[in-house]
């Protein structure tokens, strides 16, 4: 009777402690606990109106989705890029009518009221373009404050839990730290640079049109550092933190698999499925993401490239038939789309960098 | 006397000269009606440019130089305050701006 009991006894003992075990969806369960679901909802309106809805399970096809994007962006091409247009026939029409007065006199009431309305004209169009710029920067941090947690938490669950950390770091204080340059000194020194450079012209100043243009290397060469700055900094803190994540994810595997000789070996490979879904995931999110940032950028990169390259041209154009004064107005004018150009592709750039880098945050095998 | 009746008579028979680019002008104007109301203030320093040149080279001509600088003077005040509203509309932007 007594092996009857034990083995009794000892089949209740497996019952009860036996605890439900069942095969569980690794990538739905990680998409869970990152929020997956919240980014979806947050992206961009640009980005919804692009692609319709952009879920991270359908994005196997890029090919069609970069297509959306470009129907998209010919969809609304016509827009911006007519308005470009507009806005260089009617600077060459202003000038055409300025060169006709100077035809008669060179009077310099006349030629002062001809940079007046040529400068009122284009104030306009830069205007339009300033609010372009400042809605596109709030969009890109808005969005940046969705993605890169996200991001973050993926590439961290994918095992590069320092670099991923020292990566979202950087990335939030670099974008954070943009908007506010862009609202505190840059928009307003964009201001000063077009009132300078008018006020320069008006005159007949040389120091003011140089200051002017000094203003404006100033603000280029300022945007061109941040960018390099925030790229180096990104990849040698990447090749440090990464480093030190491969060590502790491949040390970690070994003491695993070493120390517990056959349940070793299983915790080892379930956490490298783990690992691998967590990767997977952590890509499809910066898809999600260099997507939805394409999306916000595109139109306003159109709007204010077309205006620059029409204002250019345009300045040109008016420089030869009209009067080299009036067509310097013109090209100065152009230079604060050039700015607000830079300023946009600066933080696009920054973003996207940071996507890549935390992408390729620390392949572990 | 006989140079100021050459250059009225000459003026007067020119004047027909003047209605394809005021039919230009016009056209201009209309074209871009977005910066058609700068224009007006444009054309009147225009004006004022040409008959005060007109008018100061007359009195030159008959020797009354003080005359032709006061021309010349109120040449400059009259286009000065038709370009008025457009410097006006340029000063307050560029205070906007700073």
């Amino acid at each position: 009777m007594k092996p009857i009991r034990f083995l009794v006894l000892l089949m209740s003992m497996m019952l009860i402690t036996c605890a439900t075990c069942s095969a569980v969806d690794v990538q739905e369960a990680l998409s869970e606990d990152i929020g997956v679901s919240e980014l979806e909802m947050s992206l961009p309106a640009e980005a919804v109106n692009a692609y319709g809805s952009l879920w991270l399970a359908d994005l196997t096809d890029i090919p069609d989705r970069l297509e959306q994007l470009w129907i998209y962006v010919t969809g609304l091409s016509h827009d911006p890029i007519l308005s470009a247009i507009r806005g260089g026939a009617g600077l060459i029409l202003t000038s055409l009518m300025i060169s006709f007065c100077l035809i008669f006199t060179d009077n310099r009431s006349v030629r002062l009221a001809g940079v007046a309305v040529i400068a009122l004209y284009c104030m306009r169009s830069v205007e339009s373009c300033v609010s372009v710029a400042k809605d596109t920067m709030e969009s890109l941090v808005t969005f940046s404050h969705a993605l890169l947690p996200c991001l973050c938490t993926a590439a961290a669950a994918g095992g590069a839990v320092t670099s991923a950390g020292v990566k979202y770091a950087a990335s939030m204080l670099f974008l954070d730290g943009m908007l506010s340059l862009m609202q505190t000194v840059i928009l307003p020194v964009v201001y000063a640079y077009a009132a300078i450079f008018l006020a320069g012209e008006a005159a007949g100043n040389g120091i003011l049109q140089s200051l002017g243009g000094l203003i404006r290397s100033a603000v280029k060469w300022l945007l061109i550092l941040l960018t390099t700055v925030f790229t180096v900094y990104l990849s040698v803190s990447g090749i440090l933190s990464g480093t030190v994540d491969a060590s502790a994810a491949k040390a970690a595997k070994t003491v695993l698999s070493a120390s517990l000789p056959v349940v070793g070996g299983i915790l080892s490979d379930a956490s490298s499925t783990l690992l691998s879904g967590a990767m997977i995931l952590r890509n499809g999110i910066g898809l999600l993401g260099m997507l939805s940032v394409l999306a916000v950028c595109a139109i306003p990169y159109l709007t204010l490239g077309s205006h620059y390259l029409v204002f250019q041209a345009s300045g040109a154009a008016a420089s030869s038939f009209c009067d080299l004064q009036i067509g310097g107005v013109i090209r100065g004018m152009g230079n604060v789309f050039g700015i607000l150009l830079g300023m946009i592709g600066s933080a696009s750039v920054m973003l996207f960098v940071s996507i890549i880098s935390l992408m390729q945050a620390v392949q572990i095998g | 006397m006989l140079g100021f009746a050459a250059v009225v008579c000459v003026l007067f028979l020119s004047v027909r000269l003047l209605d394809p680019v005021i039919a230009f002008l016009s056209r201009l104007r209309s074209a871009d009606s977005a910066s058609g109301q700068y224009y007006s203030p444009l054309l009147k320093c225009l004006a004022a440019a040409v008959i005060t040149k007109l008018g100061s080279a007359v009195c030159k001509d008959a020797g009354q130089n003080a005359a032709s600088a006061v021309i010349e003077f109120i040449g400059t005040l009259v286009a000065l305050s038709a370009s008025l509203p457009l410097l006006e509309a340029f000063f307050s932007m560029l205070e906007e701006l700073v």
